[in-house]
């Protein structure tokens, strides 16, 4: 199928015609979804090439289910959210098992904030909001990042993870003031100042 | 850090998404390809199977039972030129203007009477 024809169709659409044997969908849909899935696994991970390798593991589990996906049943990039965050998750699990056993001799610091602040100082505003993110408890950034950066809908959030509307107002709501209380010292060198 | 400043990053962070690097996109394209299903290898050694003489003739008569026909008829033929039966003959002698009274004898295989007397 020519490619302008391929661009104007649903995720789905083209995940049957991939699934079909047409050479074109997975060319639309690696360029439709692969800034979403990369986006989404740097703002949880803060690693590009860590982010890189589980962009990659998501959409290879796109084309694995692509034969059995049941079009209308569910949104595909809702779908990616929920393996991206699977993913993530088992990743910062691996690796804090990792650390957990590199920094035997090494103490813990005494609370994530305090590297959110100390990464804050020479970082610009991305990079300190990444940092704040960073040091948020795995399901509040989860629910903060989805909501306020990716842009869905608190039902499609609860959708991705599983998990009821309630909870993520709630999650979002305490992600964002434990946000603004991480990153309230740093106004000023953030460009914040007139504003105030 | 007011509600309205982090709006403002939030704004900012969803403008400066990460750009997927040419190698990403070759490597997800490369496991699309790898994964796809329906696309088969290529028959790359498919023969055509062989045909002996004789097929290959009756081919070009129209296929084996148009053959066996054709065979038939000149069979028929030939033994017709060799006997001359009597029909025939008569036939023949009519269209020659010649009136015939006596039929010929009628010997289509000869040799075959020494046979018969000697059981």
């Amino acid at each position: 199928m020519p490619r302008d024809m391929t661009a104007e169709l649903s995720d789905d659409a083209l995940l049957v015609l991939y699934a079909n044997g047409d050479g074109m969908a997975a060319r639309v849909l690696t360029q439709r979804l692969l800034p979403v899935v990369l986006g989404y696994a740097t703002r949880l991970l803060g690693n590009r090439a860590e982010a890189e390798d589980i962009a990659q593991e998501a959409m290879i589990r796109l084309w694995r289910i692509a034969p059995d996906w049941r079009q209308g049943e569910a949104k595909v990039t809702s779908w990616l959210y929920r393996v991206v965050t699977n993913l993530c998750t088992d990743r910062l699990r691996a690796g804090r098992r990792r650390r957990a056993e590199a920094l035997d001799d090494v103490p813990e610091p005494v609370d994530g904030a305090v590297d959110a602040e100390g990464a804050m100082i020479a970082a610009d505003r991305m990079a300190a909001l990444q940092a704040a993110l960073g040091s948020l408890p795995e399901r509040q950034r989860q629910a903060v990042v989805l909501r306020h950066i990716e842009g869905l809908t608190n039902p499609e959030i609860a959708e991705v993870l599983g998990i009821g509307v309630e909870a993520v107002e709630s999650l979002t709501a305490r992600g964002k003031r434990a946000l603004q209380a991480l990153l309230a010292g740093r106004r000023e060198e953030l460009g914040y100042e007139e504003s105030a | 850090m007011g509600k309205d400043d982090l709006d403002d990053l939030f704004a900012a962070a969803r403008a400066d998404g990460p750009v997927p690097s040419g190698d990403l996109v070759v490597r997800v394209l490369a496991d699309a390809a790898a994964l796809q299903p329906g696309l088969e290898a290529p028959l790359s050694h498919a023969v055509a199977p062989r045909r002996s003489l004789l097929a290959a003739v009756a081919a070009m008569f129209g296929g084996g039972p148009v053959l066996a026909g054709m065979g038939s008829a000149a069979v028929a033929s030939l033994m017709l030129g060799f006997a001359q039966p009597a029909p025939v003959s008569a036939l023949t002698a009519m269209m020659g203007g010649q009136a015939t009274t006596a039929t010929p004898a009628l010997d289509v295989a000869t040799g075959i009477d020494a046979l018969i007397s000697e059981e």
